[in-house]
């Protein structure tokens, strides 16, 4: 297992490596300049003075070589558009994405399983019928056309949560501590719920797919016929079985997590890391970009990395061989 | 007409608990959802008098670059800086930028011409204190110009101030500003583009200003003063209770930073932010219906057009093969309904444009010709220009379609829409139009590169008209230039000429008229309409009114009735509860 982990994270830091230079060359070769501006005051010397104080006037491969110097001594570089260090800008952006993909992601897991095992059990009947509907509608749905339906159903026309932020910006210095939980958990629901949702659908699906295969096994008549309860039967026997390829789903959902977290961030002005990213993207911040690319990759392997350990936990023949 | 007042049926969202008790959740979202700082509806039973106190909450969707004056380049940096940091006098509401008429004394209480006008100089107000308490200083003007005329700043105001020559310190109150050249223009130059800044704060390293600390903890001398800028999420200022123009009426201002327009709109109509500046037109009945808001259009700066490359694509000197032509410039200015295309994209709000200048502007004229939509005039034109219609319908000339693409970037909405629009009435005249769609730094880069044969803008400008030239004049029509249409033209460039060296309001308006008509009779561009600024406010903020260069001008002194404040009105630095 030890060999395997250390053999694995070596993996991540040539993927990541390789992304990293990827979207370094991508974003500069993709048109378009940091400096430019509709602003008819700003000269052309202006901006060639601009480009020279962060070194855009050296030869791209020549930039490149200082950014991965700089990278190895751990420095992220500077961010051109929101003019401080973009370590600081990732540092203030990542808690966040992280505790909304957090949040999301649990959510969705738990209530997809949950969702999949009701209707593997109740298979047929009206109301399975009518939740797969349902899961299937939810499944199919754009990322941002959901975030925007829940904002104005329970931001607008109801107004029971906030409308965005991850705090109330005017108040929340003001409150006290059990205040202020509330209000982050506020804030959290349509995002969370958002993400949730939009994942959830197709945890279900796959719960319910690979439950429906195992409620056939010899092992499950067999414990039956030794006289264990249905409910335990599914619940202890039948259950675990089927979680493996949700395991395996669960860390694929992490990417999927992480670009429909872009669009929910920025409906929900949640300032996270797809928020970042996106922003950093269409100002051409070539650094931020590049580091947003980079974290985005790392939590995209250590979500692949978790979902193999998990699958070695809940299946002994891996653990064992 | 005087609204009544409106409780949302789930304002505090009780209603909602019922609907939520069968959910084993219930308990906790029902907590989670009705929060006790829930707004209060709105009482307009009050008096409506104008007490110190309050807070303004702007949705706004931009986030400052930095906190500078004069260096930063956001709308939010400007915004914030604006009232942070005081300049020597301030531009009058009729925005008047000939001599000194119309501007009202700021850090200069008083000022006074050289006799051969070739300095002024500026009496500072000994009350005035930079936001640390440091007394504002004659040196710390002297300082400011220095600063943004320093080439390792590269300051972009600093052509705009190049007639200032320098500036001398006569006494600790007295700055003198000295001009290279008389022009109608230097008191405006001296007192406009750059807010006087703190030699003491920002002088310890002028080449790294934009990195430094300071760049996001600014002291300035307005009436408002920096408390925080938490990254992404919100800009407050707070009233400078002892400033020496008297504090600011509200408490405290603060921008909660909302990127995505859907959301600001949410914010506003849900009562967690009290204005934004910019109201979608498709929303705009929908929320004008909302008893508790009001929208309004107002003056800006910002005018939109068509504009047409008159050089072939990508740099070339050859005149473009279709826009070279004046005769088919015409005939497209007259083949578009201008007035259906606004009614289509803003409804009742849309904004014509009377030319090639905004309505705010103090020199424009709203009673110039422009062509008339006339599509026969238009089809007989491009048939004398020998454009003659094909069998499918398409006008060729010498074999070649008449084709062009229009480019456009896919942020803006209105000019998205325009485009589909004008490609459609171009079409029917039988041309083959594209839209060249583009993310905005694309659309920068293309323009830059000259490589569109037809674009739509959106021009911002100063309230003096001198930006004309480098918008529209010869000088800028160049490689790299700021007219990348190339239009040239030295009949226009007299009359600007004639127009910015006029000391009488009243004649470099006709001078600029002259101008303007020239431009309008060559067509290099569609003038389509006022880019539309329509304000979304809650009707417990009570405006001042809205500045044509920078609305926020009057902010401090915007007010809220002391019986129609809301739970957030009563916290913060700036409140009587925090004094």
């Amino acid at each position: 297992m030890r060999r395997y982990l250390i053999s694995r994270l070596a993996q991540t830091l040539v993927v990541v490596l390789f992304v990293t230079t990827a979207s370094f060359v991508l974003v500069h070769l993709a048109p378009g300049d940091p400096f430019a501006t509709e602003d008819w005051r700003v000269s052309e010397a202006t901006r060639e003075r601009w480009r020279a104080e962060f070194g855009l006037d050296q030869p791209l491969p020549q930039q490149y070589v200082r950014y991965v110097a700089n990278l190895a001594r751990g420095n992220l570089g500077y961010s051109f558009s929101h003019r401080r260090p973009v370590a600081d800008a990732i540092g203030d952006a990542l808690p966040r994405t992280l505790l909304l993909v957090g949040v999301g992601g649990a959510l969705a897991l738990l209530g997809g399983v949950a969702l999949g095992l009701y209707q593997a059990v109740r298979r047929g009947r009206p109301l399975e019928r009518a939740v797969s509907g349902v899961t299937l509608v939810a499944y199919s749905l754009p990322d941002f056309w959901v975030a925007i339906l829940l904002l104005l159903v329970f931001a607008n026309w109801l107004p029971v949560f906030p409308a965005g932020g991850v705090v109330d910006p005017v108040m929340y210095d003001y409150m006290g501590p059990w205040d202020r939980l509330v209000d982050r958990v506020r804030h959290l629901v349509l995002p969370a719920g958002t993400l949730a949702l939009i994942t959830a659908a197709g945890v279900a699906r796959y719960q319910r797919s690979a439950l429906l295969e195992v409620l056939g096994s010899d092992f499950l008549r067999t414990a039956r016929a030794k006289g264990v309860s249905e409910r335990a039967a599914v619940l202890r026997h039948a259950l675990r079985n089927a979680l493996l390829p949700v395991i395996t789903l669960a860390g694929l959902l992490l990417p999927a997590l992480v670009g429909g977290a872009v669009f929910v961030e920025k409906v929900f002005s949640w300032n996270g890391m797809g928020l970042l990213a996106v922003n950093a993207i269409a100002s051409r911040d070539y650094p931020l970009v590049t580091a947003s690319v980079a974290v985005g990759g790392i939590i995209v392997a250590v979500g692949s990395l978790l979902a193999d350990v998990l699958y070695a936990v809940a299946d002994p023949r891996l653990r064992d061989g | 007409m005087v609204r009544q007042a409106r409780t949302f049926p789930f304002q505090n969202c009780l209603p909602m608990r019922s609907l939520l008790r069968s959910l084993p959740l219930a308990a906790l979202v029902a907590a989670v959802a009705c929060n006790d700082t829930a707004p209060d509806a709105a009482d307009t039973t009050g008096t409506g008098e104008a007490t110190p106190g309050g807070t303004l909450v702007i949705a706004s969707p931009a986030e400052p670059d930095m906190l500078i004056p004069g260096l930063t380049q956001s709308i939010g940096g400007r915004m914030a800086t604006d009232m942070m940091f005081d300049r020597l006098a301030e531009i009058g509401d009729g925005l008047n930028w000939i001599g000194d008429e119309g501007f009202t004394p700021r850090l200069a209480r008083r000022w006074s011409w050289a006799p051969d006008s070739l300095s002024i100089a500026f009496e500072l107000d000994p009350r005035a204190r930079w936001h640390d308490g440091t007394p504002v200083r004659a040196s710390d003007v002297k300082f400011t110009f220095a600063l943004h005329k320093d080439p390792a700043v590269a300051s972009p105001i600093a052509a705009l101030i190049a007639n200032i020559d320098s500036v001398s310190v006569r006494d600790s109150l007295t700055a003198v500003v000295w001009f290279a050249k008389r022009g109608p223009e230097q008191f405006y130059e001296a007192v406009y583009q750059a807010p006087i800044m703190p030699e003491h704060v920002y002088g310890k390293d002028r080449a790294g200003i934009r990195g430094s600390a300071v760049a996001r903890n600014p002291v300035g001398s307005g009436r408002f003063r920096f408390v925080r800028w938490d990254a992404g999420t919100r800009v407050e200022l707070v009233s400078d209770t002892a400033n020496y123009r008297g504090r600011a009426l509200l408490d405290r201002v603060v921008w909660t930073l909302t990127p995505d327009p859907t959301a600001a709109l949410a914010r506003l109509t849900a009562g967690e932010a009290d204005f934004i500046e910019n109201v979608p037109a498709d929303q705009a009945e929908r929320v004008d219906a909302m008893v508790t808001l009001r929208v309004f259009p107002y003056d800006n700066l910002q005018y939109s057009f068509m504009a047409m490359n008159l050089r072939a694509r990508k740099g070339g000197a050859a005149p473009h093969p279709v826009f070279g032509d004046v005769r088919v410039r015409r005939a497209m200015s007259m083949a578009v309904d201008r007035n259906a295309m606004l009614g289509n994209v803003f409804g009742r709000y849309g904004r014509r444009s009377y030319g090639p200048f905004p309505r705010g502007l103090a020199v424009a004229d709203t009673t110039l010709p422009l062509p008339a939509f006339d599509t026969t005039a238009a089809a007989a034109l491009l048939d004398s220009a020998g454009w003659l219609r094909g069998p499918d319908g398409v006008r060729r000339k010498g074999g070649r379609p008449l084709a062009f693409s229009i480019l456009v970037p896919q942020a803006s909405k209105p000019r998205m829409t325009y485009a589909v629009l004008l490609q459609e009435q171009f079409k029917r005249m039988g041309a083959n139009v594209e839209l060249e769609t583009a993310d905005f730094p694309t659309f920068l880069a293309k323009m830059g590169g000259r490589d569109f044969d037809a674009t739509l803008q959106a021009f911002s400008i100063d309230p003096s008209p001198s930006g004309a030239r480098q918008q529209f004049g010869s000088e800028a029509a160049i490689v790299g230039g700021s007219n990348p249409f190339m239009y040239a033209n030295p009949t226009f460039d007299a009359h600007l000429d004639s127009a910015l060296s006029s000391y009488q309001p009243a004649r470099a308006k006709a001078h600029m008229r002259n101008a303007y008509q020239q431009l309008i009779a060559d067509a290099p561009a569609i003038w389509l309409y006022d880019v539309l600024a329509l304000a979304g406010a809650h009707e417990r903020i009570r405006m001042a009114s809205m500045r044509a260069d920078e609305y926020w001008a009057h902010i401090a002194d915007w007010y809220i009735p002391e019986d129609e404040r809301l739970p957030r009105d009563r916290v913060g630095p700036g409140t009587a509860a925090a004094r």
